[in-house]
């Protein structure tokens, strides 16, 4: 397919845009920020022609899925109709896509109008994050629609989020900086950062990195010609069935002790920031442990794409060592209850980023934020000059937010319209029905608390950043941690 | 929160603390808690999941405190009802600052004090009567009426818009409360149920999905299924279906549609979703001996006695493909004696392999008999949800994207006055007032200094 192609190689002119961005804000010289733009633009107009071919390529898909069913040949009108059917925007992978997609186009609307310099690399960075996740995806591939993906109120969701989502970013990134210019000490952004650090590697090492101090990963199994992740069933001696498609992970050699080594290092970092209050005197040894952390997860991040890249495939041949692994990551009681075990797919199996995207991609924001903490404590005077007046952002992030929330309360209707012609129910309180109404709640708290007196200022700040972490929990966590019915994060 | 003195009457202080917006904060911040506690724990699952995963103990508290199901807790209720009640009276304590703001003031037909919603500029000029003049006519172009004040002493020039706007908040606010009323609405009267028509026939009962199963009840009108049609892929196994009902309201057709997957049939507060179908051979069983004939219609593994032919008949097996119908009938008699009778879609094989059998066996119709399975949804509060949600978008966009604008010119200073102030987005009003200078020929100058927002 052309399209997943594109879509790489926007990935690449992403990157490149976020250096020359980089640059640009080391440089006095104008061209270094015109290159950045430059790149930037033609890495959106990639993107757009990207998401095109693969309207194209998915109407091609439903053509013949169409032609095949119905036993004849679509012409002229119908052909158009049955064509179009199937915009990019149906399944994790797509969905990823349009969201890079929105984020970029808002990020270039943003980077005009509030002409704010670091922004850029903010934005740009948001982009290639987005763009990084999707290309790790397995699933890349077209399927037909299913019926109930078939519905105008669909499209209009999407088309929604599309924009409301990425503007809600857009606001977090200017209320950041307001908060920088602001005067929020630096070591308290670098105590934010420790602590979401801390969180994603426990929750991305889980009990294994915490019990063992292994960190593991799944690995990939070609099934009918498809790369897909290793699961396994179990079954207890009476033959009753106790896991079902569960994924098996091995640990990755030496990366379990230098992970956990960095999440002592923050956890450590946090509870010399509680005592900088009182004594100011110890913020250095705060920002050398930060650096020593950040060092440390940088290590454990080199240890997993080094691991991957130099290893690639994986020995685990025998079922014996298979089973080996999986009953290690069973537990105790797991040991005694499993009579019969059976690995979903023989090898050769592949160590591959791609058997856990999102918990790759985590890691890799949460170094970005630890690393980007550090180096604001370094530039931050500097930065604080580059800034325009703290009004000006706040102004900005609050138009940004006046833009996106009527969009986001179209996206709870229309696609309580569509609930409602689909399964005959406006509201069912599924989970991502829910968290799109917390996330809702969170934005009209700060519409409403900017009004209050005495809460102006750095609370709705905070409230802007911390409100576009919940609309991505809203976004990708939820489908991740609690099933519901916007299935399309399982595969 | 807000703090009365002692000397205020008790509903006083309760005014005062819902009409304080930190409380409307509060129950935002608990709304959003309550739910984030209702995605937390898996809600409406079965006694012992909780009792497992909590111990006895714990489960049985969290039960009383609804944790269960958190949406129709009587605390989520309760957090909802007070946020309306804080949203009305926020509102009543508002609206005659907002009347006084839209609708006294401009009666006022001047423009003093100084914020940053104010906005002045000095333009200076050898002929303020000619720039006056020249403002005049620019400011008709943007506001529909300018009142000219012509007394002896100055020559003065008012126009305000979009006075209206600061009422818009109230529509966001009417709409959430609607929304929740509609949500109300269907909770109490709306239900969910499932209704079988065979195909040809009508039916006008539904039964209501209740905890303890299904109760039937009357709808006010009759359904008929006309011809229920299901595709198959290749294969045989079912691709799609469709009911092509007709509402029938004292035996008169009133309308028609075809319903599908994603496409429900809308009678009045009543939605009919297709949910499922049953397939059954239409069967005709002849005596040979005697020439009488008894249908059954019948599912696989299903058996009915015919009394007519004093026979039981039996259903094996039913296939339907593109080939046509299949199926294995198996017929006894109470005496103990047993047919076995194989149909193919070939109807001379049939009629060979019957050929001297004391019964025959036959499809009655070319194709099978269809029930159809609809969901049956009554939802009075939906409209509500609609109405609540567009008022709701369309306040919003008017609340953000509107705003008052008053604008006073006199002579005065070196030349000409023009004071203006407006409701919110200070910049783009100056703007609109440098355009409007610039448009009536006049220098906009430095005013950097006048206005507190530049």
């Amino acid at each position: 397919m052309i399209n997943t192609t594109l879509f790489t190689a926007c990935f690449y002119v992403y990157t490149l845009a976020l250096l020359a961005a980089i640059v640009a804000l080391t440089s006095s010289k104008r061209w270094p920020s015109r290159v950045a733009q430059g790149l930037f633009i033609t890495g959106f107009a990639l993107h757009t022609v990207a998401l095109l071919v693969r309207w194209a390529e998915a109407g091609d898909v439903e053509v013949a899925a169409f032609e095949g069913a119905e036993g004849r040949i679509l012409a002229g009108w119908e052909w158009f109709k049955v064509w179009t059917s199937h915009p990019p925007w149906s399944n994790l992978y797509e969905s990823l896509v349009c969201f890079g997609w929105g984020a970029s186009l808002v990020a270039l609307v943003g980077m005009r109008r509030f002409k704010v310099p670091v922004l850029p690399v903010l934005a740009i960075g948001l982009s290639m994050v987005v763009m990084g996740a999707a290309s790790l995806l397995i699933n890349q591939q077209i399927s037909p629609l299913v019926p109930a993906l078939q519905s105008t109120w669909l499209h209009l969701h999407v088309a929604t989020a599309i924009f409301s989502y990425p503007a809600f970013g857009l606001a977090a990134m200017l209320g950041f900086l307001y908060l920088v210019k602001d005067g929020v000490p630096s070591e308290t952004f670098g105590a934010v950062a420790a602590a979401t650090a801390l969180l994603i590697i426990l929750a991305v090492g889980g009990a294994s990195l915490i019990l063992q101090a292994e960190y593991t990963l799944t690995p990939l199994v070609e099934h009918m010609g498809k790369l897909m992740p290793l699961t396994y069933a179990a079954q207890d001696a009476e033959g009753q069935t106790l896991v079902s498609n569960a994924r098996l992970r091995v640990p990755v050699a030496g990366m379990g002790p230098v992970l956990m080594l960095a999440a002592l290092t923050f956890l450590g970092a946090l509870v010399v920031y509680a005592f900088t209050r009182k004594r100011p005197e110890m913020v250095p040894l705060f920002r050398w442990m930060l650096l020593g952390a950040t060092a440390l997860l940088t290590a454990a991040l080199l240890i997993l794409v080094g691991t991957v890249v130099v290893n690639g495939s994986l020995d685990l041949d025998s079922q014996q060592a298979a089973t080996r692994v999986a009953l290690n990551h069973m537990g105790g009681d797991g040991r005694t209850l499993v009579a019969n075990f059976q690995l979903h797919g023989r090898g050769p199996f592949v160590l591959s980023l791609k058997g856990n995207p999102f918990e790759f991609m985590l890691l890799v924001v949460a170094w970005i934020g630890a690393l980007g903490s550090w180096v604001l404590g370094l530039k931050r005077d500097w930065l604080e000059t580059q800034l325009p007046a703290a009004e000006r952002l706040d102004e900005g992030s609050y138009k940004t937010i006046l833009f996106a929330f009527p969009f986001m309360t179209l996206l709870i209707i229309t696609g309580a319209i569509w609930a409602y012609y689909a399964w005959g129910r406006y509201w069912g309180w599924d989970p991502k029905e829910t968290w799109s109404l917390i996330t809702w709640i969170v934005y009209s708290i700060y519409l409403h608390v900017r009004l209050t007196h005495g809460w102006e200022g750095r609370l709705p700040a905070a409230l802007a950043v911390a409100g576009f972490g919940v609309v991505i929990f809203t976004y990708l966590g939820v489908n991740i941690l609690i099933s519901g019915l916007h299935s399309y994060a399982a595969g | 929160m807000s703090k009365p003195s002692n000397a205020t009457h008790p509903t006083e202080r309760v005014w005062r603390f819902f009409v304080s917006i930190k409380v409307t904060i509060v129950l935002l911040v608990l709304w959003g808690l309550g739910s984030v506690a209702g995605t937390l724990i898996p809600q409406n699952a079965e006694a012992w999941r909780y009792v497992q995963a909590y111990g006895p103990e714990t489960a049985n508290w969290l039960s009383k405190l609804g944790f269960f199901d958190v949406y129709h807790s009587t605390w989520y209720s309760l957090i909802l009802l007070l946020l309306i009640l804080a949203i009305v009276a926020c509102s009543l304590n508002t609206l005659s600052a907002k009347i006084a703001l839209a609708v006294t003031q401009p009666k006022t037909r001047r423009v003093s004090g100084t914020s940053k919603h104010h906005i002045t500029r000095d333009i200076p000029c050898d002929d303020p009567p000619t720039a006056l003049q020249a403002l005049k006519r620019e400011m008709e172009k943007d506001y529909k009426n300018v009142h000219v004040d012509d007394s002896p002493q100055e020559v003065r020039l008012y126009a305000h818009k979009q006075a209206f706007a600061h009422f818009m908040v109230y529509a966001v606010h009417l709409g959430l409360v609607i929304i929740v009323l509609g949500g109300v609405i269907s909770a109490l009267f709306g239900f969910e149920g499932v209704m079988e028509i065979p195909e040809g026939e009508s039916r006008d009962v539904v039964f209501k999905r209740n905890e303890s199963g299904h109760a039937p009840a009357a709808l006010p009108f009759a359904l008929r299924l006309d011809r229920f049609e299901l595709q198959r892929f290749d294969t045989g196994a079912p691709k799609d279906y469709v009911s092509e009902l007709t509402v029938l309201d004292g035996g008169q057709a009133v309308k028609s549609k075809r319903i599908e997957v994603n496409t429900p049939l809308n009678v009045g507060d009543y939605n009919f979703y297709q949910s499922s179908y049953i397939e059954q051979a239409a069967l005709l069983v002849t005596e040979r001996a005697t020439g009488r004939t008894a249908q059954a219609v019948l599912q696989p593994f299903e058996r009915r006695f015919l009394a007519d032919l004093d026979l039981w008949v039996r259903l094996d097996t039913f296939r339907v493909d593109s080939q046509g119908m299949s199926a294995a009938v198996t017929l006894a008699r109470p005496d103990g004696s047993v047919q076995q009778v194989t149909l193919l879609p070939d109807l001379e094989k049939n009629r060979v392999l019957q050929a001297d059998q004391p019964l025959t066996v036959a499809f009655a119709k070319d194709r099978p008999a269809y029930t159809t399975g609809l969901m049956v949804v009554r939802d009075p509060g939906a409209l509500w949800i609609w109405v609540g949600s567009f008022l709701m978008v369309l306040g919003l966009y008017l609340t953000f994207y509107t705003s008052h604008r008053r604008l006073a010119v006199q002579s005065g200073g070196a030349g000409v006055i023009l004071r203006g102030w407006c409701q919110r987005n200070p910049q783009a009003f100056s703007r609109e007032i440098d355009a409007l200078i610039r448009r009536a020929g006049l220098p906009t100058g430095d005013h950097g200094a006048k206005d507190s927002n530049a």
